[in-house]
């Protein structure tokens, strides 16, 4: 009996050591950036390094609140973000629905080419996307990032829906149709309520992506009215100088949003998880 | 009568599933395959862009970079990174939610711990790269501890030595992307039925036991599935290495995005770029039948 | 499947909204000219001095917009690599010289030389101008020199009263000032491949300080006597660690942190260097020479230049906003904000008066040549970053120095040649 409690005791202590570990691993970079952002910049390479500031100083939040330029960042990182999410969702959807939910000529192939689409490389695509923002006049327009995007989370997106709608059983949808109900409005009424947990954690992978995404954001626009959050902190990165308080602050607004999105919404990001990824 | 409807619904709407794929796949054609194919077009050029009246010289840019010494040295180091990458995102992650579905946690403690363990995805690679190359620094804060912890003696040069920048940026490509993976097989750990364990309890199973006989079978597909996913995205990685190191020191942390990057941005050769995106393409697309193959065969 | 049909054209429309956004843009432009102005130069400048110099333009010239778009040097770097393959370029561009042969190579900017003559514009008030194939391409707005910077305060406890004068006594005074137990170290450099201006900067700079050239051909004497002088450094540890992914703004902070006593660096980083570090006490002088030189020294100068780009529908609006540009007075203004000397003669900035360092920055201008071989030269970065694979190579141990010229030589003959 005594040996069965120390050995609990014992495996209990190794569960606390290495979730320690793990949030030390995880955290030290995050709290290091956000013990750059209070400090002076002249401070940043202070030796020895230390890791709480000399002077405590929140100037480089105050900077970023006071700048209408860098709250647009932020708006256009949302808008951007927002739109991408939606338009997955709901165009993933709909072809999860064909898919799950039909039989027909070509799915095998069309399926495959779907996730052949995962394998482009991003820098393939950026020679051409150039030229095509530029045909659709789109070059430098919330529209450039939006459509960038959409293309690189749709496969994505349209796999994990699939996954979702598979695990519905059809007789839930077959008994409104019977009724009398459209395809769309059993899509709509019955399928995407059951399916939430799902289309939540595709649209917050969706969020990040395009929250995250640099390559195609530093090439497809040129204004900094249409900048997103990673270009204007690459904005604070001068020939001479960096701006390394308010770098890691606009990194740190940034990225809180999602933290408590996901505090708030992680029960139904790991339900959806779950199911998306175990059945197909 | 009810058979008699639903097989007369089916003739007439024997176009309806083409409907709800449409929009998708305009889409996908608009965006990916008119681009790849214009890329593949580049390819068989010389000099596109910059030189007016391009003409077509068949595969002499592949053979040009194939034969290009900094090209191998790139896929190497690629491969290095992916693969390594790709292990310990799987074990790191494993782990990670193996711990944080463990019975000892209250469910507060859960949620914020969860939170902690996803950060380093909540981030943009530019500010990562800054980061590490800020605790990284020979001067800077990791060097001073592991210094006062008594591990090293003098200074390590992580991002500027030859012998330790690949390692030292695996290692960073593997703190930033281990939490997808953990998230996805903390998801799929909720899924494994108790029953399963309690029978394997009363059989006397050890949790060892159990984790092997229960947990992976259940947990294959997607371990699977992530792990190809994976392997095709960190192959792509751009921003995180070009901001950290740009590729170097030397050629030492040369990989195949930032070879065919310095083409287009610092050489202009546009159609060498695109063939050697074209090869990554390649690459990636037999990587991608396994895992269609590991698709079909759940 | 009506409604389907229905959800499809909302998706259409909700598309085509998004492509309205961009097209509204371009309608405004109809009533006023709208220029765009991309620069780095506002991030680098006193906040509000290049928003004023825009705005007076456009109340003095009613019907012309300056549409500012100010980026910090590396991204306006890679827009104008995309603009001009995509035909995108801002109509007025602020233009490193150093990448003004692609550009033309491209045919992505204008020539000036119509609108200077039209205009019987006086270009002997201007300090330097790029030609290429016979044309005039690109004008200097603001010149900045490369002088070495050292920390007085190291010096003095070195117990070093002559601020080092040639190679030997560069080491010498480097081993004085480098002490590993204080992180502090006697010279730096930044050799990153990202932005590889380190190999203009810290090492040909040094070429050049001794009237030596390296461009297009950089196997010689010259070069290989400043590559010597960065292995001794090298080997003898006296370089800041970890200076071969630092780029020039990492150096920087070194500096002003204390951890390296010497730097060679622009003029225009005095204000941060105050800015960062009030305490800090530092002086400038001329770059070291080889050992047997004694000729008229050399000074590095980097610029900020000023071109039109061809893509644009107002080029005559454009080329009298670059003469505005130009002018005495605003070109000293900007000169002023960033410690820069005037690419018009006729600028007379105040900075140069403030204080003795400033006083001193002015006398070595005006004392000393200034070169930049890499002004006018094909693919610039790509010439520096190759030329800093093959120094890293070698002070690695991997190859010698005669090596690393040769193979710099080889491939810089392969730039060449396209």
């Amino acid at each position: 009996m005594n040996s069965i409690k120390s050995k609990r005791i014992g495996s209990r202590a190794l569960v606390y050591i290495l979730l320690l570990l793990g949030v030390v691993f995880a955290g030290f970079p995050i709290l290091w950036l956000i013990s750059i952002s209070i400090r002076a910049n002249g401070e940043v390479f202070s030796s020895p390094p230390s890791f709480l500031p000399k002077v405590v100083t929140f100037a480089a939040y105050f900077k970023i609140f006071q700048s209408p330029e860098k709250i647009r960042f932020f708006i256009n990182s949302y808008v951007i973000a927002i739109i991408v999410t939606l338009v997955t969702l709901f165009i993933s959807m709909l072809t999860a629905y064909g898919f799950s939910r039909y039989d027909f000529k070509g799915k095998k192939i069309i399926n495959m080419v779907i996730i052949g689409t995962q394998t482009v490389p991003p820098i393939a695509l950026m020679i051409p996307y150039f030229g095509l923002m530029v045909v659709f006049k789109l070059y430098d327009t919330y529209g450039a990032l939006v459509l960038t995007y959409l293309a690189l989370t749709l496969p994505y997106g349209i796999l994990m829906m699939t996954g979702f709608f598979n695990t519905i059983p059809k007789s839930l949808d077959e008994a409104v149709l019977i009724d009398g109900g459209s395809r769309l409005l059993t899509l709509f009424r019955v399928i995407v309520p059951i399916s939430l947990p799902g289309i939540v954690s595709t649209g917050l992978y969706t969020f990040l992506l395009s929250w995250n995404e640099f390559l195609f954001a530093l090439t497809l626009t040129k204004s900094n009215e249409m900048a997103t959050v990673p270009i204007g902190i690459q904005l604070l990165m001068g020939q001479h100088s960096y701006e390394w308080n308010e770098m890691m602050a606009m990194s740190f607004l940034g990225s809180l949003p999602i933290m408590v999105l996901f505090l708030f919404f992680q029960k139904y990001f790991l339900a959806g998880m779950a199911a998306g990824s175990v059945k197909d | 009568m009810l058979k008699k409807k639903s097989i007369l619904k089916n003739k007439k709407q024997i176009l309806d599933p083409y409907w709800f794929i449409l929009p998708a796949m305009l889409l996908l054609s608009i965006l990916m395959l008119i681009p790849i194919i214009q890329v593949f077009r580049y390819s068989l050029m010389d000099n596109v862009i910059t030189n007016k009246t391009p003409t077509f010289v068949g595969l002499s840019n592949y053979i040009d970079i194939i034969k290009d010494e900094v090209f191998k040295s790139a896929v190497g180091h690629t491969l290095y990174f992916t693969i390594f990458s790709v292990i310990f995102h799987l074990i790191l992650g494993m782990t990670f939610a193996l711990l944080l579905n463990s019975k000892y946690l209250s469910s507060g403690f859960r949620a914020v711990l969860r939170v902690i363990f996803i950060f380093p995805w909540l981030f943009t690679p530019a500010i990562i790269a800054i980061v590490w190359r800020l605790i990284l620094d020979p001067l800077g804060i990791m060097n001073y501890i592991l210094q006062q912890a008594g591990i090293i003696n003098g200074i390590v040069e992580w991002l500027s030595n030859e012998k330790t920048v690949l390692q030292t940026l695996t290692f960073i490509n593997i703190w930033n992307g281990y939490p997808f993976y953990m998230v996805s097989l903390l998801a799929g750990l909720q899924s494994v039925p108790k029953q399963q364990y309690e029978a394997a309890l009363i059989d006397g199973a050890n949790s060892t036991k159990q984790f092997r006989y229960i947990t992976i079978p259940h947990l294959k597909p997607i371990i699977l599935s992530l792990s190809i996913l994976d392997f095709i995205w960190t192959m792509q990685v751009f921003p995180l290495v070009w901001m950290t190191t740009g590729g170097g020191p030397g050629h030492s942390t040369e990989v195949m995005a930032t070879y065919t990057y310095k083409l287009t941005f610092l050489q202009f050769e546009f159609s060498k770029a695109s063939a050697s995106a074209m090869i990554i393409l390649l690459i990636s697309m037999i990587i991608s039948i396994f895992y269609v193959r590991s698709q079909k065969s759940r | 499947m009506k409604k389907t049909f229905t959800i499809l054209t909302i998706v259409l429309f909700s598309c085509a909204s998004i492509f309205a956004q961009g097209s509204s843009e371009s309608a405004k432009a109809d009533e006023t000219i709208t220029l765009e102005f991309m620069q780095w130069w506002e991030p680098e400048m006193a906040p509000g001095v290049m928003e004023a110099i825009c705005s007076e333009y456009e109340a003095a010239n009613p019907g012309i917009k300056i549409k500012r778009i100010s980026k910090p040097y590396s991204e306006v770097q890679s827009q104008v690599t995309i603009g001009a393959a995509s035909g995108t370029l801002s109509d007025v561009l602020g233009c490193d010289p150093t990448w003004i042969y692609n550009l033309v190579k491209q045919d992505a900017v204008q020539p000036l030389d119509e609108f200077m003559s039209a205009d019987n514009y006086d270009e002997s008030q201007l300090a330097s101008i790029s030609v290429l194939n016979g044309k005039k391409y690109l004008i200097n707005v603001e010149n900045f020199i490369y002088p070495l910077f050292y920390n007085t305060d190291m010096f003095e406890e070195a117990g070093i009263s002559e601020v080092p004068k040639t190679h030997s006594e560069f080491i010498s005074a480097a081993e004085k000032l480098t002490d590993t137990s204080k992180n502090q170290y006697g010279w730096d450099i930044s050799l990153s491949l990202q932005n590889p201006t380190g190999i203009q900067n810290d090492i040909m700079s040094l070429v050049w300080a001794s009237d030596g050239s390296g461009v297009p051909e950089p196997n010689n004497e010259d070069v290989a006597k400043v590559f010597n002088l960065v292995k001794t450094m090298n080997d003898k540890g006296l370089l800041v660690p970890g200076f071969m992914t630092a780029q020039e703004q990492d150096k920087v902070e070194h500096f002003v942190n204390n951890r390296c006593a010497m730097m060679v660096d622009s003029l225009a980083h005095i204000n941060m260097i105050r800015e960062r570090n009030a305490d800090l006490n530092f002086d400038i002088a001329l770059p070291p020479v080889a050992d047997d030189y004694s000729g008229p020294h050399i000074l590095d100068m980097a610029a900020w230049g000023i071109t039109i780009s061809k893509s644009s529908e107002h080029p005559q609006e454009a080329w009298d906003f670059v003469k505005y540009i130009m002018s005495p007075e605003i070109n000293a203004r900007i000169a002023d904000s960033v410690n820069a000397f005037p690419g018009n003669i006729n600028g007379d900035p105040n900075w140069v008066k403030e204080d003795a360092l400033n006083q001193k920055a002015f006398a070595l201008y005006k004392d000393n040549g200034v070169r930049n071989e890499f002004q006018g030269a094909p693919e610039a970065n790509n010439l520096m970053r190759l030329m800093s694979e093959q120094l890293q190579a070698m002070l690695n141990g991997k190859q010698t120095v005669s090596q690393a010229l040769e193979n710099t030589s080889d491939a810089w003959a392969k730039v060449y040649a396209k």
